[in-house]
């Protein structure tokens, strides 16, 4: 079979990166902050403050990722790529279900199409394998295994993220019928017992 | 794999790796034996080249899925960054989201 020659996707701009701390810095900040400890917690506030767009610099990525993704399973062909951008469409409203997603919601509903996608390309990819060195069957069967474990993971972190908005949502409520029953303002009672909160809705796109 | 050399005499000899059992085997000298070293050089040759095309032709499929792959490992780790902000802690890995003590 004949090497296939597959797009390379385009270099996101060095200005794009700049609105993305260093990723080693922005993992031990994320690491620190899950240790429990409040100092861990104060520099990823810190980190999120000074990146302010990177909720939108991450869609932004994501989207591109998508699109390099169409791309390559479509190979050239329009209509083809017509019925995989309505798939992906269809996909993420399935996914929304219904609902105004919020920034994170859209961040792993873009990263579960993302992912979705590419265990389709990795699919192909190895599908259109011939009589191959025993190092690239070797090597698609890896690429389409860890893109099924990535397709997994997205799903389940999607899932999780919202098992964690039920409980806010029950936190929140809890202090709105609280603000009723003291006849105070619910931003007020929501930021002196639950200050973290308040900080989320600032940091968080 | 290669030439020995004794008493003034070249000697090629032909190793080989069968499911992690070396075995030699003795090509003998003069023509012969340069015959089958010229035909081992080749194979090799041939061998080397395969593998440089094989690393070049997975670098080329993997450049369209690393994309992806940054994209989502930004996207874990922002999530994982709001999850400590709303006062949850990751467990066994991630497969559970604990409330903080206090939280």
């Amino acid at each position: 079979m004949a090497v296939e020659i597959v797009k390379e996707p385009e270099q996101e701009s060095s200005s794009e990166a700049d609105h993305r701390p260093d990723r080693e810095l922005f993992d031990e900040a994320v690491a620190a902050a899950n240790g429990g400890d409040a100092e861990g917690l104060e520099r990823l506030e810190e980190l999120l403050s000074q990146f302010p767009q990177i909720w939108q610099q991450v869609g932004d990525l994501n989207q591109h990722a998508i699109r390099t993704l169409v791309t390559l399973l479509a190979a050239g062909n329009v209509l083809a790529q017509q019925s995989i951008l309505k798939s992906v469409e269809q996909l993420t409203d399935d996914l929304s279900e219904g609902n105004l997603p919020s920034v994170p919601e859209q961040l792993l509903i873009g990263g579960v199409v993302c992912s979705w996608l590419e265990v389709q390309l990795a699919i192909n990819q190895s599908a259109g394998l011939g009589d191959e060195s025993l190092v690239r069957s070797r090597f698609h069967l890896k690429l389409r295994d860890s893109s099924r474990r990535r397709f997994e993971s997205a799903v389940r972190s999607l899932q999780q993220y919202r098992i964690r908005e039920v409980e806010l949502a029950r936190i929140k409520e809890k202090v709105a019928a609280e603000a009723e029953a003291q006849q105070a303002d619910y931003a007020q009672v929501l930021r002196t017992e639950y200050p973290w909160l308040d900080r989320r809705a600032q940091l968080v796109g | 794999m290669g030439w020995k050399e004794s008493n003034g005499r070249r000697y090629y000899y032909r190793s080989t790796n069968t499911e992690g059992t070396i075995s030699t085997q003795y090509c003998g000298s003069g023509m012969a034996a340069e015959a089958a070293a010229m035909g081992d050089n080749q194979r090799r040759l041939h061998r080397q080249s395969q593998y440089a095309e094989d690393l070049q032709y997975i670098s080329h499929v993997s450049e369209g899925h690393s994309v992806a792959l940054d994209a989502q490992w930004w996207i874990e780790r922002l999530v994982r960054a709001d999850a400590c902000l709303s006062g949850f802690l990751r467990h066994n890995r991630g497969s559970e989201w604990r409330r903080r003590h206090g939280s």
